[in-house]
């Protein structure tokens, strides 16, 4: 069943259409990594899996970022994408089966999201023997809240993708990371790119970007938006930023990696409005699903129409960054854009 | 797609002699595309010296019960379309259909292009024959400006009887408006004004108290206080 892709008060034609620029994207460099990548239709997802040579990453350790050497036998990975649009869905609970020619189990593990230069994925490195095997990759929803009264109504329940006749060579294959594989990481952050150039000067009051050394960091204030949420397990649209304005403004954060420009899910943002140095409102905005551009975003109230502080501080990435490449982002964020104009009940 | 979203109650308690139907200032908002939402509105006039005069009468509003069971669909983003049942309980009576209307709102712009949130509403209503009322065609410009925590809804008003001994009238003017304190989302008090033009014109101010659901998947209020 294909998530649903229309026209609403949170998404016109071109902009659903710059989503689906974003997933062509990632298409794009699933097909460079392994050639044609085995793929299936799952729920509401598009699944695909490959597999590669084991693969060494970084992950905060302590008070920076350590290397974990190349273990096991094969780097197994797993890609969710949205079913409509074929971006990544990120947040999401997946865990992987395998069964060899005899039905016994030998792989059940979940697989953590990471970030990878080319690629962002659900992977491990895992013992997996050459063999034929049946996988399978059971997938729980992200609980992640989403805009949009029609297109957010997403990601329901578990899901489960089948893939019969794994061959798991002897020799697997080495996924490459050089300059050429990474123009497919940077064709992905480009598209975001537009997406996030056409809130920050289309949609949005006011926005800017900024880059701090290996993070690109941007913000977007818009008025007050109703989303959905979870209340319990069941997803329900809290229309309490139309009924009320008891939070009067909606404060959004993206987070890309310098080096590919794609956003970078996962991590803790704390987002601080000032007057002066007076603090009026100070939030943690956790992920959003929007019909065109993830962020972190939250309604908030302000004090009025004015022009703010809007300090943003980002903690780095808890998962892992594959690849000699994931050497960037280990030290908290703490920047101040200035002169952020928020405008409220009024254009 | 089609979501049935069932909206929870709404509640109107009037110290005021009401009119037949509920007193209410229609807002800019429509239902999102594909979106049917159904509402129950309820009123009840606890005190009036005003003589019932629908169907067969009554000794007076007091005790009135009216309800109305309302059913909108958002045919696009902006545009939506919707039908009332109205049924009404006078003191002692039994409980009866009143009438049915059929409604039809178009949003103008996004919230907040223009200096107002603009709409433009039509409503048709057709009592029942032993309800004693004409059908009418209604249609009400909508305006909605909001100032800070402050709402404020403009609703002119014209509308044409198309049945019974009225129907030689001319258009009928009205006004309603409202001023809403939004800056709490459990309690929101608000004032309306109530004027028609005319012979029988008259002008009514009312002081509400809106409690809106609890429920964050409702945008329906479960309770408002009419004082006058």
């Amino acid at each position: 069943m294909q998530p649903p892709g229309v026209s609403s008060n949170e998404v016109s034609a071109e902009q659903l259409q710059i989503a689906r620029e974003q997933g062509m994207a990632v298409d794009a460099a699933l097909r460079y990594t392994l050639g044609q990548v085995p793929g299936a239709e799952a729920g509401e997802y598009l699944v695909g899996y490959f597999l590669s040579v084991p693969t060494g990453y970084y992950q905060l350790d302590g008070g920076g970022l350590g290397w974990n050497e190349p273990s096991g036998s094969a780097h197994l990975a797993v890609v969710v994408r949205d079913g409509y649009d074929g971006r990544i869905v990120p947040e999401a609970t997946v865990r992987v089966r395998a069964q060899d020619r005899s039905g016994r189990e030998i792989l059940s593990q979940e697989l953590p999201f990471g970030w990878h230069p080319v690629l962002d994925r659900y992977a491990d490195n895992v013992e997996l023997p050459a063999g034929t095997y049946t996988l399978r990759v059971e997938i729980d929803p992200p609980r992640l809240r989403r805009h949009d009264p029609i297109n957010g109504d997403r990601y329901h329940g578990p899901t489960a993708a089948v893939f019969e006749n794994v061959v798991v060579p002897a020799d697997l294959p080495a996924e490459a990371t050089d300059e050429t594989a990474l123009w497919y990481g940077r064709a992905q952050g480009d598209a975001l790119e537009r997406s996030l150039h056409a809130m920050i000067n289309g949609e949005a009051m006011d926005g800017a970007e900024t880059t701090l050394d290996s993070v690109r960091l941007a913000y977007a204030v818009e008025y007050a938006e109703s989303y959905w949420v979870f209340d319990g397990d069941k997803l329900v649209y809290d229309f309490r930023a139309e009924s009320t304005s008891a939070k009067n403004a909606h404060v959004e954060v993206a987070t890309r990696d310098a080096l590919t420009g794609r956003f970078l899910p996962g991590v803790t943002v704390t987002t601080t409005f000032l007057r002066g140095d007076r603090v009026v409102e100070q939030v943690q905005p956790g992920l959003m699903w929007h019909p065109w551009l993830y962020h972190y975003g939250m309604n908030v109230r302000v004090p009025g129409s004015h022009a703010y502080r809007l300090r943003v501080q980002v903690e780095p990435p808890p998962y892992r960054r594959w690849t000699r490449r994931g050497d960037f982002f280990a030290a908290p964020l703490d920047f101040t854009f200035d002169d952020v104009n928020v405008k409220t009940g009024q254009k | 797609m089609s979501r049935p979203s069932l909206f929870a109650a709404l509640l109107l308690f009037t110290f005021l002699p009401a009119h037949a139907q509920l007193d209410k200032v229609y807002g800019w908002e429509t239902p999102a595309r594909g979106w049917l939402e159904p509402t129950v509105w309820t009123q009840f006039v606890p005190a009036s010296d005003l003589e019932y005069e629908r169907f067969d009468g009554a000794p007076s509003r007091e005790n009135l019960l009216l309800q109305t069971v309302e059913l909108e669909y958002g045919l696009t983003g902006s545009f939506a379309v919707g039908a009332y049942a109205d049924f009404e309980r006078a003191d002692g009576e039994a409980f009866r259909y009143a009438q049915v209307r059929i409604v039809a709102q178009w949003a103008l712009f996004s919230r907040y292009e223009r200096f107002f949130d603009t709409a433009l509403y039509a409503e048709y209503y057709q009592p029942r024959a032993s309800y004693g009322e004409p059908s009418e065609l209604e249609a009400r410009l909508i305006l909605e400006k909001d100032i800070g925590d402050i709402r404020l809804r403009l609703n002119p008003i014209v509308s044409k009887a198309t049945s019974g001994d009225e129907i030689s009238n001319g258009l009928e003017g009205a006004f309603a408006g409202g001023l809403y304190y939004r800056r709490f989302y459990f309690l929101q008090p608000g004032v309306e004004y109530y004027a028609s033009i005319g012979e029988l014109g008259s002008v009514r101010k009312l002081i509400k108290c809106v409690i809106p659901d609890p429920d964050p998947g409702s945008r329906s209020a479960r309770g408002i206080l009419l004082r006058s």
